[in-house]
């Protein structure tokens, strides 16, 4: 089954997700690499699939890395951009070959070498790959999936996304089943009853 | 009256430094139980965590007080938590393949429900409350968020659900705050507007699914 989010970005099939990537990471284009990472989530949440939501990590984590001026700026940036190509390239040639364990491995590369990458360069404490897992997550959330569930998939942990989830302005464009005052008298009502 | 807990409302109370009130709370409302998944979820898992350990200590210091029973898992559990998971993982499809929206925890903590003929989930995160109150609303979250109107609710798997947990409400960290707060079991210090107010928005930002409009509603009515 064909599947296509929106702005038309084909993402059921393998081999044009890492030609997108690997384009949209050639040319830094922030902005196709953000549509792509939300439409890899998309896919995920649909198919249950941790290994597409890898690839929706690795399409954020490269976006982010793009839009850090001290990042791109050093004197290094091109030689671990072409290692991070080079291994897209290999994920290519797995594709081809259908080798599931090696596409795996070299996505865990990728990732390895970002925390590198964000450890030598990095201000934070907590690197790039943990923060971007854990934002995807909360955005997961969003998409209805629960707390635990969306945690899951991206291999983070709760308190960390609720943490962000609590930033967001999702709850407040929810509608309010019961308010506070309800579930209240609720407690109220029931202890009453059950004593 | 009898409450199962999610982790996510330990957490919450734990981040905002309000585990001491479940002791009070406890000994007003009833029972608090919790799945050996929660433990292992607040306690065990992240203990070697150091962003997270003392929020484990603090919470396995709770379970050690007492305040919390906690259900050791058996052959009944699982299968009905298996049951639960099946059900509510079939309830929502999109393009006629059923989404996957609960994980085993929430669905072990729902199947306890029955077992232990409570009649209440404590739960902060909004999904597997809605599931319990408003199906249609997480419908539209749906609809809104894959754009897509062909995401339907299987309507007989909702009510299989609903007799597997029964009659429930859900509560979230907020209600049980204002609860103690109505309550007077909070310190003499922070029985004041002002400090309630900044306790639920505490419990806000640490990811409680309440909105600001709720919050400032409930302040002017009491």
């Amino acid at each position: 089954m064909s599947y296509k989010a929106y702005l038309d970005i084909e993402v059921s099939n393998l081999k044009l997700v890492i030609k997108s990537i690997i384009k949209n990471f050639e040319e830094e284009n922030l902005y196709l690499l953000h549509r792509l990472d939300e439409a890899l989530l998309e896919k995920a949440i649909i198919d249950n699939d941790a290994d597409i939501v890898n690839l929706s990590v690795v399409a954020y984590c490269f976006r982010k890395l793009l839009s850090k001026k001290h990042i791109i700026n050093n004197i290094k940036w091109p030689e671990i951009k072409q290692k991070l190509l080079d291994s897209l390239y290999k994920i290519q040639k797995h594709i081809i070959t259908g080798d599931q364990k090696a596409i795996k491995q070299e996505i865990l590369n990728i990732e390895k070498t970002i925390e590198h990458t964000d450890n030598l360069f990095g201000y934070f404490v907590q690197n790039l790959v943990t923060n971007s897992r854990t934002k995807i997550a909360s955005s997961a959330y969003g998409y209805g999936l629960s707390l635990s569930k969306a945690s899951k998939l991206l291999s983070v942990n709760k308190e960390q996304v609720m943490k962000i989830v609590g930033q967001t302005k999702m709850s407040d464009e929810d509608e309010t089943i019961e308010n506070i005052k309800k579930r209240v008298e609720y407690i109220i009502e029931n202890k009453a009853k059950e004593k | 009256m009898k409450i199962v807990f999610d982790s996510g409302v330990i957490i919450s109370f734990s981040e905002t430094c309000f585990l001491p009130l479940l002791r009070p709370l406890k000994e007003d409302i009833g029972e608090f139980i919790i799945t050996k998944g929660v433990k292992n979820e607040c306690v065990d898992r992240v203990r070697n965590n150091m962003r997270l350990k003392l929020s484990s200590l603090r919470i396995e210091d709770q379970i050690n007080g007492y305040v919390f029973d906690v259900y050791e898992g058996n052959k009944e559990l699982t299968e009905k938590t298996n049951k639960i998971l099946s059900i509510t993982n079939s309830i929502f499809t999109i393009h006629n393949r059923p989404l996957k929206i609960v994980d085993f925890g929430e669905a072990e903590c729902l199947a306890l429900l029955g077992l232990t003929k409570a009649t209440c989930i404590a739960v902060d995160e909004r999904t597997t409350r809605m599931l319990i109150e408003s199906p249609k609303s997480l419908l539209e979250i749906f609809k809104k968020k894959h754009r897509t109107k062909k995401i339907k609710i299987d309507e007989e798997k909702y009510q299989k659900f609903i007799n597997e947990i029964g009659k429930v409400k859900a509560i979230r960290s907020v209600d049980l705050f204002s609860y103690a707060y109505i309550r007077k079991l909070l310190n003499n210090k922070y029985l004041n507007k002002e400090h309630l107010k900044a306790a639920l928005y505490s419990l806000k930002f640490n990811g409680c699914s309440v909105s600001f409009n709720e919050i400032e509603g409930y302040l002017k009515e009491i």
